[in-house]
């Protein structure tokens, strides 16, 4: 392993384990073990979302495209788990089939098309990399070579982290 | 702005290929079990196809193991004692 992917990997571990130290104090969200299914999952987003803010941190900072656009992704979705989702648009039944079927046939319209025939042949990966879709073609390839070590490393290390609490039991 | 992007757009699908050729190799000693053959236009859709999926695996690793962490997390003791940064970084440079 490179000097750069162990230092990598130590500053990750070092935020992920600060993030997930502060998750395990007693949340004061419910008691009962009737929720406590969804304690779980919905501390599991914020694992994750601290397992991406962590290692967009730890690899770049706001020096990469990808770190950037992951950074204010999880902070978006913080922000939406703490707000609540809002509420439907409530549509009166009378028109609520109209406007269904005219939103998937735009959709359906919309999507495939431009998505291919506007991005060129890394449509797919521009969707997967974050920021993807605002690069060029040679920065695209540059930041996802980037993604892919640093994604390699956060997954190696959250398996260890996993394997390290089971163990310890 | 619209316009301004699908001239961008444009003029990078022109030297698409010869920009994807010269990085392909780049990827090529990310992706694991890739053969190392000489960069053709085939073999660059196909380093790009291989690439999305080597990075929806990884994604849904992650997503598996934060809901395995997240079942974990109340199991272990609320002390210092498992959050040791020494003893997992040991277990880490063991693999």
């Amino acid at each position: 392993m490179s000097a750069t992917t162990q230092q990598l990997e130590r500053n990750f571990t070092h935020r992920f384990l600060t993030s997930l130290r502060r998750m395990n104090s007693p949340d004061s969200k419910t008691t009962t073990t009737h929720a406590a299914g969804l304690v779980i999952r919905r501390r599991s987003l914020r694992i994750k979302r601290a397992a991406y803010s962590s290692m967009a941190r730890a690899a770049a900072g706001s020096h990469r495209a990808w770190t950037r656009a992951v950074l204010s992704r999880t902070r978006s979705q913080r922000r939406r788990q703490q707000h609540g989702v809002r509420p439907n648009y409530i549509i009166p039944p009378s028109q609520r089939r109209k406007s269904v079927k005219r939103a998937a046939k735009l959709k359906k319209k919309t999507k495939k098309k431009s998505v291919v025939r506007r991005l060129g042949r890394a449509g797919k990966l521009r969707e997967l990399v974050p920021g993807g879709s605002r690069m060029e073609m040679g920065q695209l390839l540059e930041e996802t070579a980037h993604y892919v070590q640093c994604l390699a490393v956060q997954v190696r290390v959250m398996q260890a982290v996993a394997d390290h609490f089971s163990s310890s039991m | 702005m619209s316009s301004r992007r699908s001239s961008s757009s444009r003029a990078s699908t022109m030297s698409e290929d010869e920009i994807i050729t010269d990085l392909v190799l780049k990827l090529q000693a990310l992706l694991p079990q890739l053969n190392p053959r000489k960069p053709s236009k085939a073999q660059a859709s196909k380093v790009l196809k291989e690439t999305c999926s080597y990075i929806r695996k990884l994604e849904k690793e992650v997503d598996d193991l934060s809901g395995r962490l997240s079942q974990l997390l109340d199991t272990i003791d609320p002390n210092n004692q498992d959050f040791d940064l020494d003893s997992i970084r040991r277990s880490l440079l063991q693999i």
